[in-house]
């Protein structure tokens, strides 16, 4: 057949480009600069997140206090944990992905606003500064969901810096996705429709929409917020004719489609890994890309089921029934997934293992998630510890598992090596057996009555939160175990070449890591980005190793990932 | 004004004349709009200042948006320009919409 | 390949690689802008929002505060804003006819309405404030001052960036080719404009 595509350009492959720190550490319009900047800024609070939240499993192994001295230091460790971890990890980092590999999958030199780019990235270091500082001046003590009257009176003045923290930080995923929105409109390659998108950049597309739409609900809400603290106004203080209701659903307006404005990019990383290391093409293509604007949409109809205990009865009805239907689309995609790797030549890479794990886990949150859509059970167990189960099974169970396993898929790609992929599968087992470790007895911690966000709890409880401590252990133990295994391939890793996977989206089409402008001349995208196993796609897969070099053996003394059995 | 201007975009063929109703008005249809809106708010201001009825309020509700889909169409050239532009402004609009309604309905006193 | 071919009717602009031209770079800038815009409606939905429930929940406590309320000073205001509306599109007008001057001349009356308009607010905040309607201790009031200087604070970054973009045309960077800097601007300053058409509407005649 003539119309075999390939990348065109010239012969010689381009220089390969070195990597230095220094680039990293300064104002660069790079896309691809940007993107790592992002990742290693949110790599860090991760850490920091993790400290925390370690140390809430310290001090829950014993029923009293004990590694804390006040209940309120309690209070503002989980506070700090809830919001550095999903204002400061989780979502830059899915920025982080969507930065460097929005442009390269749609063959453009770069996004659509460069300059712009990097002005939302360089807002997040002083937000995060502005939390952590926080912590100094009258910490914050009302958790992430920032509920008055505990914000407004029971917290100290660093409750407005965490607030203005998290204002800086909306201003920049909104600049961050009108970017996305703009570059994957309007600067797609030719013979590309929206329909032959990589579905990656279908999920940054959903996210970015349910960013534009839904975080500006947060500034008005934290707007308020800063005045009521700050200028005196009493929004929220009933006792002086605010409301404090309006809190609550405000904040939900934004913060129910936040959620999947976490971990929609996620599932966009699950099915790209999942059909690749699969060898085979994704199955429902279109069903997948539609469910995430789907899920989208319905996002923003379910907030007030975070509220059945504090809405009228009436009201609540509705949006039990939201909830439940938005797990449709979501079971669309599980299924879509599972009937892809279904047959496929799978290949345990670390990636596949992670993006494995995603959809155990994520099934699991999932079903917790419909069990407390329904009214009668929510009330039962509304702010326990079944909750703190449910959304760590979403967000680190899917989010997280999400992002491990877009890093090893990706790291090849952005620094040129590989990652060690014995560490990598010693990483999966650990985080997967102490995820569950940490996270299922919760569940039943839940159930039985415990309460979320208390320091003392009572005695019957020790046996199920010395498990959950023990296993946060090791889970803490493996995320330094990624960490090192980053570094160390950083500079022993084996030399990953153009496209060690044998992927055809266009991100692999080129050196490792890019050149400054991606591309050499402009790159002809495979017709259908997910179209293994036939024999145009080995001819596109060869003439890509050909024109960009294959990856060298492994070293010695570190494990080289699995070869691709076939295309 | 020169008359050699391209017409690379819809909304360049601005006339400096409208015929608005068959009546043929020496003004560009900016300044015709922007008429509008001026009596529109003398309206308005006459409504609202009188004592109130139980229609003054959706009166009123009905002129603004007139007002602003006036601005939206013509100054704002969604009239003429890419649907995407609308649907960019439309989708935000409902959602906002929304949960006004529902703000508006969720009596302010906590259950 | 077929198949590719069908998905291609679907664009509605050419794709394009780089920002090489002008029109391109141009829709890129329009778009970005409305969807800008799109998020900003939000944002004001909330305070608005905030304003409403109060507005219909306690009616009487806002016709109690309209008493104090200057509308003759308010509804010159609009005008001011109206008016700075038509001027800035009058601007656009000129320069897609190729007339410097004119933009400059226009943009420099929207420049002009705006800070009037800013000043006003600022002589309605004074009187309003000895009628002993404050940011705080007065349930209207911190609904008020909260909107309205949020609109305020819009309105005087749009008045900088008329003053950035008469700096812009003097020094001849538009034409009758390439003027999307004045369009983008004036998406911005219509939709300011249009914000106010409600508030003016909510909190002085509702």
């Amino acid at each position: 057949m003539a119309s075999i595509s390939v990348p065109a350009g010239e012969t010689s492959a381009p220089q390969q480009p070195r990597l230095r720190v220094s680039d990293y550490l300064r104002w660069s319009v790079d896309h691809k600069i940007i993107g790592v900047q992002y990742m290693v800024t949110s790599l860090f609070f991760f850490l920091v997140g993790g400290v925390l939240a370690l140390t809430i499993r310290t001090e829950l192994l014993t029923p009293q206090l004990d590694v804390l001295q006040t209940g309120q230091q309690y209070n503002t460790v989980l506070s700090m944990h809830g919001l550095i971890m999903i204002f400061l990890w989780i979502i830059p980092m899915m920025a982080g992905f969507g930065n460097y590999l929005v442009p390269l999958m749609l063959g453009a030199k770069d996004m659509a606003f460069p300059w712009l780019n990097a002005f939302a990235f360089w807002l997040i270091p002083p937000a995060g500064l502005l939390m952590l500082l926080s912590w100094f001046i009258g910490p914050p003590e009302a958790g992430w969901t920032m509920y008055p009257p505990l914000s407004t009176i029971f917290s100290g003045d660093g409750q407005v810096l965490a607030a203005l923290g998290a204002h800086l930080l909306g201003i920049s995923s909104i600049l961050g996705a009108i970017n996305f929105l703009v570059t994957i409109r309007n600067m797609r390659p030719k013979g590309m429709g929206y329909f032959q998108m990589p579905l990656f950049v279908w999920a940054m597309t959903a996210t970015s929409i349910l960013v534009v739409m839904a975080t500006p609900f947060l500034a008005g809400a934290l707007t308020l917020l800063i005045l009521d603290k700050v200028a005196g106004t009493a929004f929220f203080d009933p006792a002086n004719g605010g409301d404090v209701l309006l809190w609550q659903n405000i904040f939900w307006f934004y913060s129910h489609p936040a959620v999947y404005i976490m971990v929609l990019p996620g599932m966009g990383i699950l099915s790209e890994v999942l059909s690749i290391h699969s060898r085979k093409p994704i199955f429902g293509y279109k069903m997948i890309a539609l469910s995430s604007m789907a899920i989208g949409g319905i996002g923003f109809t379910v907030w007030a089921h975070h509220m059945f205990t504090s809405l009228q009865p009436e009201y609540r009805l509705p949006f039990m029934i939201t909830s439940m239907i938005i797990a449709v689309p979501t079971g669309i995609k599980i299924f879509s997934w599972l009937g892809t790797i279904w047959m496929g030549k799978i290949r345990f890479t670390s990636a596949m293992l992670f993006s494995l794990g995603f959809l155990s886990m994520f099934v699991i949150g999932g079903i917790t998630g419909v069990m407390l859509a329904v009214i009668p059970f929510n009330l039962h167990v509304h702010d326990t510890y079944f909750v703190v189960a449910h959304f760590h099974f979403v967000l680190f169970g899917g989010s997280v598992f999400a992002i491990y396993s877009g890093l090893y898929h990706w790291y090849p790609k952005i620094t040129g090596r590989m990652m060690d992929e014995r560490i990598g599968r010693w990483q999966f087992w650990l985080t997967y057996i102490g995820f569950l470790l940490t996270f299922f007895p919760m569940h039943f911690a839940g159930i039985l009555g415990m309460p979320r966000r208390v320091a003392v709890y009572a005695p019957e409880f020790q046996t199920l939160n010395s498990l959950s401590s023990a296993g946060s252990a090791v889970l803490g133990f493996a995320a330094l175990l990624l960490i090192w295994n980053m570094y160390k391939s950083l500079y022993v890793g084996s030399i990953a070449g153009a496209n060690p996977w044998r992927a055809l989206t266009l991100e692999w089409a080129t050196t490792s890591p890019p050149p400054a402008h991606n591309f050499v001349g402009d790159p002809v995208p495979f017709h259908d980005p997910y179209g293994y196993g036939s024999e145009e796609a080995t001819a596109y897969l060869d003439e890509i190793d050909q024109r960009y070099g294959k990856g060298s053996p492994a070293q010695p003394g570190s494990a080289a990932a699995p070869q691709p059995a076939g295309d | 004004m020169s008359d050699e201007h391209n017409t690379l975009d819809a909304h360049d063929d601005v006339k400096d004349e409208t015929v608005l109703f068959g009546i043929t008005i020496p003004f560009p249809i900016y300044t015709v709009v922007f008429g509008a809106l001026a009596v529109l708010t003398v309206i308005e201001v006459l409504i609202g200042t009188a004592e109130h009825g139980s229609l003054t309020i959706p009166v009123l509700f009905g002129i603004a948006v007139a007002k602003a889909v006036m601005v939206v169409l013509f100054y704002m050239h969604l009239r003429t320009d890419n649907r995407i532009f609308s649907i960019v402004l439309l989708i935000p609009l409902i959602m906002a919409i929304i949960s006004i309604i529902f703000l508006l309905i969720v009596p302010p006193v906590a259950y | 390949m077929s198949e590719i071919t069908v998905e291609q009717t679907h664009h509605e602009a050419p794709p394009n690689h780089g920002h090489a031209s002008p029109h391109a770079r141009a829709e890129n800038l329009k778009l970005a802008m409305w969807l800008y815009l799109g998020s900003e409606v939000i944002i004001f939905s909330v305070l608005i929002g905030a304003y409403l429930v109060f507005r219909f929940n306690y009616p009487e406590l806002v016709r109690a505060a309209q008493e104090s309320i200057n509308v003759a000073l308010v509804g010159l205001n609009t005008f001011l804003l109206l008016g700075s509306s038509w001027a800035m599109v009058m601007g656009l007008l000129n320069i897609q006819r190729g007339n410097r001057d004119g933009l400059v001349r226009w943009i420099g009356l929207t420049a002009l309405m705006g800070t009037v308009f800013v000043a006003l607010q600022g002589v309605e905040y004074t009187e309003l404030a000895h009628e002993g309607i404050a940011v705080y201790g007065n349930e209207f009031g911190m609904r008020f001052y909260a909107m309205t200087a949020f609109h305020g604070f819009h309105v005087i970054i749009g008045v900088l960036w008329a003053l950035f973009v008469i700096f812009n045309a003097r020094r001849g960077n538009y034409s009758a080719e390439n003027y999307a800097g004045v369009e983008v601007f004036g998406l911005y300053w219509h939709f300011v404009d249009v914000v106010w058409i409600f508030l003016f509407t909510f909190i002085y005649l509702f």
